[in-house]
């Protein structure tokens, strides 16, 4: 978080993460380089502006693959949380590979006959493939441009994630430029394999998530289980005791809403599930020096009011909550973001 | 996510899942042309 905008607000993690993609890429594309020299040859074989044009181009799908997988795969496993932080970089480095990939065939390909290369390109006959590929690119642009806190701010947290969703679009254009066009006169089946291997792992990660996640919504709560002596407002989240200090319990509301629940010292505050920054799940983050930290970027909200910390002005919804017994009960209405509620107290170890 | 960045993330995936899909049919055809 921060209150001023910088082009890269650099600390050590962005740095050991950067190197990382910038070791990668260029660790990739030598080993492309070398291997496509070797494996290429005689009547295969191919020119240095060809090999290096395959060698961006496919570096930029594996990328572009990375990035679509970190997501699934960090709600999965915690431990890919912390590639998620810099997710943004590797989507700004994608655009670069893929743009250098655009430039070296635009170049090959259309930069030697009498018209512009673009205009050469755009004048090919039908829907060549080559087209995808730059739709492909046109969006990786609009969103390594957008890619800044400060166009989120611009453009509103739910703006920028619908305009951030286009990644997939992004990826189908992707997956048609490089079936109809590159692999189109491909005999060797090892690459169109490749490709659905790509494809399989994304979209089964995504299912998983999605399958985990409606199982996890539908044993949530209903307004049905609260017992009759109380409201019928105020639905049963559970015990105060299924929930870790300094952790929350999220619930699915009826209106398919998620709200985080999170217990610290003697106390139970809710919250939504979403953070203000980039939609991220609260509930899976944990509470941090008193204030809920989002597991994605470590944008911070005080539980009791779902204000940031000053000199911060970011605020989520909140909700009214109460102990009764061990049981947590939750009023299902939201509050308007940064509404104070009282925390509801209650013993921490009533046996002992 | 919210729930209608949740739904329209799942319409978007069945979107991209079918353009996929056609893509390797083309594809396939076009292999299965060229080799007959």
């Amino acid at each position: 978080m921060s209150v001023t905008y910088s082009p890269v607000k650099w600390n050590r993690n962005k740095r050991v993460y950067d190197a990382f993609i910038a070791a990668g890429v260029a660790g990739y594309l030598l080993l492309f380089v070398a291997v496509g020299a070797l494996v290429w040859t005689g009547e295969r074989a191919v020119g240095a502006p060809v090999l290096l044009m395959r060698a961006l181009g496919t570096c930029a799908t594996v990328m572009l693959h990375i990035v679509l997988c970190l997501g699934p795969l960090a709600r999965l496993d915690r431990r890919f949380v912390p590639l998620v932080y810099n997710r943004r970089h590797l989507g700004v480095a994608t655009f670069l590979v893929a743009l250098g990939h655009a430039v070296v065939a635009v170049g090959y390909y259309h930069g030697f006959g009498a018209l512009n290369p673009l205009v050469s390109l755009l004048s090919l006959p039908g829907l060549p493939f080559e087209w995808f590929g730059l739709a492909a690119l046109a969006v990786l642009f609009v969103m390594a441009a957008t890619s800044h806190d400060f166009w989120q701010k611009a453009l509103g947290a739910s703006a920028w994630k619908w305009l951030h969703m286009a990644v997939y679009p992004a990826y189908a254009f992707l997956v048609l430029h490089v079936l109809l066009g590159a692999l189109r006169s491909e005999p060797n089946l090892l690459y169109p394999l490749f490709v659905g291997a790509g494809f399989v792992t994304v979209a089964a990660l995504h299912l998983a998530v999605g399958f985990r996640e409606r199982r996890a919504d539908r044993g949530s709560p209903s307004p049905a289980r609260v017992p009759l002596e109380m409201s019928p407002e105020w639905i049963d989240v559970g015990s105060v005791d299924e929930i870790p200090e300094n952790r929350a319990k999220v619930v699915c509301l009826p209106g398919r809403e998620r709200v985080a629940v999170f217990r610290y010292a003697g106390q139970v505050s809710a919250v939504t599930n979403v953070c203000a920054h980039q939609r991220g799940p609260l509930g899976e983050g944990k509470i941090v020096d008193g204030c809920i930290s989002c597991p994605w970027h470590g944008w911070e909200y005080r539980p009791g009011d779902g204000c940031s910390p000053p000199p911060f002005e970011e605020r989520i919804v909140t909700y009214r909550v109460r102990v009764e017994g061990r049981r947590v009960l939750l009023d299902p209405t939201p509050l308007a973001p940064g509404t104070a509620v009282e925390p509801a107290r209650f013993e921490e170890n009533p046996d002992g | 996510m919210t729930r209608y960045h949740r739904r329209v993330h799942v319409w978007v995936w069945l979107a991209v899942s079918v353009s996929v899909g056609a893509a390797f049919a083309v594809w396939l055809l076009s292999v299965r042309g060229g080799s007959s």
